[in-house]
């Protein structure tokens, strides 16, 4: 995924993939977004955090402390009632996008 | 999350790092775990994880400010380092923070008084749908208080309040005197202002009590024998004591009880300016009769034709202005008709209703609105003016830090958070400016309303707050552009490069300089064009000839209390007069029915030997006072003709009058006046002298015919005021004529000592007060210019040294150098001239009304403006000049 990609869609992959998968930490999201999209998209390890906290603060998604499979202590991720109304308009409003989009390069 | 949560993550901050390096530590070693899984070395799989996982610092530093979205911590940390800044160089800042203390206070004050004056609505409910109602021309034959538009009979009041389908209340007051009523509680008599209202008054206007109860319909109808105080009296005279509620207040004589106290901001609804500090309901007792006047002659019930009451209208909340007056303009019409009894409708010029809206001073904006805004435009020039200078100093002050920024922007700070401090320097000194600048207002506002002769508190409202505050933002947000400026531009490599003096000067930089300092003088011209037209004028006030010496002139108003029929007030005044003449230094005594100068006249037709001379729309209208014996002797009007007023002018003699030249001039060609007569035929007043032309009511009136009667022959002896001739200090006979009065009687107050010519002077009070501040803003303006440019030149000298020696050694006089620097500063002057003239003499058509016996045009205020601000740049332009010229040409050469 290019660097200067829009906020937005990077909100709406962590939502999609939090919405998909229940809980998760920061390093398994990313995971999940490639493979999800076939390696066509690689998350941007470092604006990922700011990210996760960005929305953190708006209250889409909530954060707690656990161990991982591997015994691991790492800070698990997972979608509030906030989040998954954002995750339903953030859908909508891509939708509408690539729409529009495809309208344009079909456009003859 | 909210502002709290952030700035709770503000306080354990070090927890919050911690955590977040814990998280981002965990993703690293996952991915270092995933790498070793797939076959890589841990050394290979760790740099893999570092380069797709990016700067761990940054990282960290970018979530951490995602934690504090709203950079609560940045903001402090800003504030904290902005004030070290500042520490260092307190010079800076105190001169930044007291300019701008001024600027801003001084708009402040005049916004203030602007609010109070023309903006601020009633402390009431619903304010917005108060109106008093006014009305153009009276039907002929009825009489009023002077004040024709605003008044009133009481049957006309009876009629439009009857009527509720645009009003939903129409409350009446009265003043209980022309001035000030004289009340007693327990033993302490004293002068307050005083109304009687309708019962609707405080339910009407929505005044809130603060204690007590307001008046009801039945203490109208009944004209129950109560009081209401307003706040600040019951402050002043009763200490907010809530047992005076039930005790007895007396006004003129007549026993009141105190049943309220109304709330702290409700000054009454006098327009003007006037407060008042004691209602009580509408009464019919002759001595409370409307405006103090002798209930002989008309009383406020009896005298249908006696307009004398003021009105103010709620209009019903979906009613507007317009639709009000379409509704009640005839019904005005019909009730004056008949309560009148004479064909108004054929009457020329037709009578109209009107409505001014209840707020500011309630007198429909004419004689302030002007004034007020020149003088608002004035000081929000000096404020520009202020602003600009501090804008150029803090320029001068971010070059120097150049080298500074740059450094900082070498080692990787960025633009934004080097634009965020110096924006909080900035933020911090308006914000000190304003703070002090609200101080001084709320100072100056007090001296404002003394000097402009207001009663009503001219102090900041929160509607001033708000406008303070959107002042400060805007000079903030102006001084932001500055340090975006030297932020943005601050140039890494060539700053970091060039030694730490430099030969040559950025050029645009330098004309940017230029321009502000042209502009500043621009606006100084038209700002000290409009304070010296305000000065001439006032000094055109000042020179006007009297007619009279009135500096000599004590004069006061000693209204026996009580007394109401002609032989007791003829009495007391007789003694007053005789005792008062007996005492030392005292040359002369006279007794006047309206003070000279306080602009109350007595207006009537001329009727001349009989013959009424048409009105004509007050041209022929003539102007009389009833006057004592020795009237023109005490004031210094010279008698041309004939005599004046004599103690053997009695009720027993036949009536006579004074006239002025004016008078004979215009209606007898001439002719001697004298054995002709004035008024009823049936009742002739003698002309025995004539006067010479003096003022009367107010020193820039135009002459117009004028008579004095003897005020013992009139149908009934109102109050009179004393005149008292006396050879030295008038106001050190004052503690005399005290002891006096009490001798005669001792409820009779002093009422409004004070010299003859300081009541002329109060005539101009508003054209004094606007010259003052006028000057002092064309002062501060001009010392604002002065300080900018010598700042501006002196630096650029310092900056120039070098090139100075490099002249000096090739051969330059010091006379060339010195008038190098003085020439710098004459071709900014000559700029701010050539904008600033045109600007003054489109400004100063503005003020056209706010001047006397002044064109708008007047070349010597013009030519004050412009040797003021040449002087200015002279002055500005000497000490680096003569630094400059000092230069040593050797000392200057080595140093680079």
């Amino acid at each position: 995924m290019a660097r200067n990609d829009l906020q937005g869609s990077l909100d709406l992959l962590v939502l999609k993939t939090l919405g998909q998968r229940g809980r998760l930490h920061g390093y398994g999201i990313v995971l999940h977004i490639q493979r999800a999209s076939d390696d066509l998209l690689q998350v941007e390890e470092g604006s990922l955090y700011p990210a996760l906290h960005r929305m953190e603060q708006s209250g889409w998604i909530s954060s707690e402390w656990a161990l991982t499979e591997t015994g691991r202590r790492a800070k698990y991720y997972r979608m509030t009632a906030v989040g998954r109304k954002q995750l339903q308009e953030a859908e909508a409003s891509f939708e509408q996008l690539v729409k529009g989009v495809r309208a344009m390069l079909r456009y003859a | 999350m909210g502002i709290l949560r952030r700035i709770q993550n503000l306080c354990r901050r070090g927890k919050v790092d911690a955590e977040i390096e814990d998280e981002l530590r965990a993703h690293l070693e996952m991915a270092v775990e995933d790498g070793v899984r797939a076959g890589m070395t841990e050394e290979e799989a760790r740099r893999a994880a570092r380069a797709r996982f990016g700067n761990p610092v940054s990282v960290k530093e970018e979530t951490v400010g995602a934690d504090a979205v709203l950079g609560v911590e940045a903001i402090w940390r800003d504030v904290k380092f902005a004030l070290r800044q500042l520490k260092k160089s307190p010079g800076y800042a105190v001169t930044a923070v007291l300019t701008l203390a001024l600027g801003i206070g001084a708009t402040t004050a005049i916004f203030s008084t602007m609010n109070a004056v023309l903006l601020r609505t009633l402390p009431v409910r619903n304010p917005q749908q108060l109106f008093y109602l006014t009305h153009e021309n009276s039907p002929s034959g009825v009489g009023n208080t002077g004040n024709q538009p605003w008044d009133y009979g009481i049957n006309v009041y009876d009629r439009l309040r009857a009527d509720r389908s645009v009003f939903s209340d129409l409350i009446a007051f009265v003043p209980l005197a022309i001035d000030k009523t004289a009340v007693r509680f327990g033993n302490a008599p004293e002068e307050v202002e005083a109304d009687e209202v309708s019962g609707n008054f405080f339910s009407g206007l929505g005044v809130r009590m603060a204690a007590g109860r307001g008046f009801t319909e039945a203490d109208e109808q009944n004209h129950t024998q109560t009081a209401v105080l307003s706040y600040p009296y019951w402050t002043r005279r009763f200490d907010r004591n809530l047992d005076v509620i039930g005790e007895t207040l007396y006004v003129n004589g007549v026993p009141m009880t105190i049943v309220g106290v109304a709330a702290p901001h409700f000054y009454g609804v006098e327009p003007g300016g006037l407060s008042t500090s004691v209602w009580v309901p509408l009464q019919t007792r002759p001595e409370l009769n409307a405006w103090g006047m002798p209930a002989t002659d008309n009383t406020l019930y009896g005298s249908p034709n006696w307009w004398v009451m003021m009105l103010i209208a709620r209009l019903r909340p979906e009613v507007t202005e317009a639709q009000a007056l379409a509704a009640m303009d005839p019904l005005f019409r019909r009730a004056a008709l008949e309560t009148v009894g004479k064909d108004v409708k054929g009457q020329q010029p037709p009578l109209k209703l009107t409505m001014v809206a209840a707020r500011g001073l309630g007198l429909g904006d004419e004689s302030y609105q002007e004034p007020l805004h020149v003088l608002m435009g004035m000081v929000a020039l000096v404020l520009l003016i202020a602003c600009v200078n501090l804008s150029m100093l803090m320029a001068a002050r971010n070059a120097a830090r150049e080298r500074e920024f740059a450094m900082r922007l070498a080692l990787g700070a960025g633009r934004w958070p080097l634009f965020r401090q110096l924006l909080a320097e900035s933020a911090l000194l308006v914000g000190g400016g304003a703070l002090f600048g609200w101080f001084f207002a709320v100072q100056a506002t007090k001296l404002l309303g003394i000097w402009a002769l207001l009663q009503v508190s001219l102090e900041p409202d929160g509607r001033v707050l708000l406008f303070t505050l959107a002042v400060s933002v805007a000079a903030a947000v102006a001084f932001g552009l500055a340090p975006l400026r030297a932020a943005a531009n601050a140039p890494v490599t060539v700053a970091l490069k060039s030694g730490g003096t430099q030969t040559t000067e950025n050029r645009s930089r330098a004309l940017t300089g230029k321009a502000l300092i042209a502009g500043q003088m621009a606006l100084c011209v038209a700002l000290l064009c409009g304070a010296a037209l305000l000065v001439r004028t006032l000094r055109n006030y000042q020179d006007v000839n009297l007619g009279f010496r009135a500096d000599q002139v004590l004069a006061f108003e000693a209204p026996p209390v009580g007394v109401t029929e002609n032989a007791g007030k003829l009495a007391f005044y007789r003694e007053l007069t005789e005792q008062v003449s007996r005492l030392p230094g005292v040359e002369s005594v006279t007794l006047a029915g309206n003070r000279p100068g306080s602009e109350w006249s007595d207006n009537d037709s001329l009727v001349l030997d009989g013959r009424e001379i048409p009105w004509d729309n007050g041209n022929n209208m003539l102007r009389s006072n009833e006057v004592g014996p020795g009237f023109f002797q005490t004031l210094g009007i010279p008698i041309l003709e004939g005599r004046g007023i004599t103690a053997a002018d009695t009720k027993g003699t036949a009536r006579v009058a004074v006239v002025n030249e004016t008078l004979a001039k215009r209606y007898l060609k001439g002719e001697s006046p004298i054995g002709h007569t004035l008024g009823d035929p049936k009742r002739p007043i003698l002309i025995v002298g004539t006067v010479k032309d003096s003022k009367y009511t107010s020193a820039d009136e135009e002459a117009m015919p004028m008579a004095w009667y003897c005020y013992e022959q009139g149908p009934s002896i109102e109050n009179m005021d004393v005149e008292v001739r006396v050879a030295g200090d008038p106001l050190a006979l004052l503690p005399e004529v005290r002891r006096i009065v009490r001798g005669i009687d001792p409820n009779t107050p002093i009422n409004d000592p004070m010299v003859l010519s300081a009541e002329f002077a109060e005539g101009y009070a508003m054209p004094a007060l606007a010259a003052r501040l006028g000057a002092f803003f064309g002062a501060l303006a001009a010392l604002l210019v002065a300080i900018g440019l010598y700042g501006t030149l002196a630096y650029r000298v310092n900056r120039r040294g070098v090139e100075i020696g490099v002249r000096m050694a090739l051969g330059a006089q010091r006379g060339q150098v010195l008038w190098m620097v003085v020439r710098e500063s004459l071709a900014l002057v000559t700029v701010g001239l050539a904008v600033g003239l045109p600007l003054a003499w489109f400004g100063s058509k503005m003020m056209a009304s706010m001047l006397y016996k002044l064109k708008a045009h007047d070349p010597a205020s013009f030519a004050i403006a412009a040797g003021g601000v040449v002087a200015i740049a002279l002055l500005a332009a000497l000490l680096p000049a003569r630094r400059a010229a000092r230069v040593d040409p050797m000392r200057a050469l080595r140093s680079e």
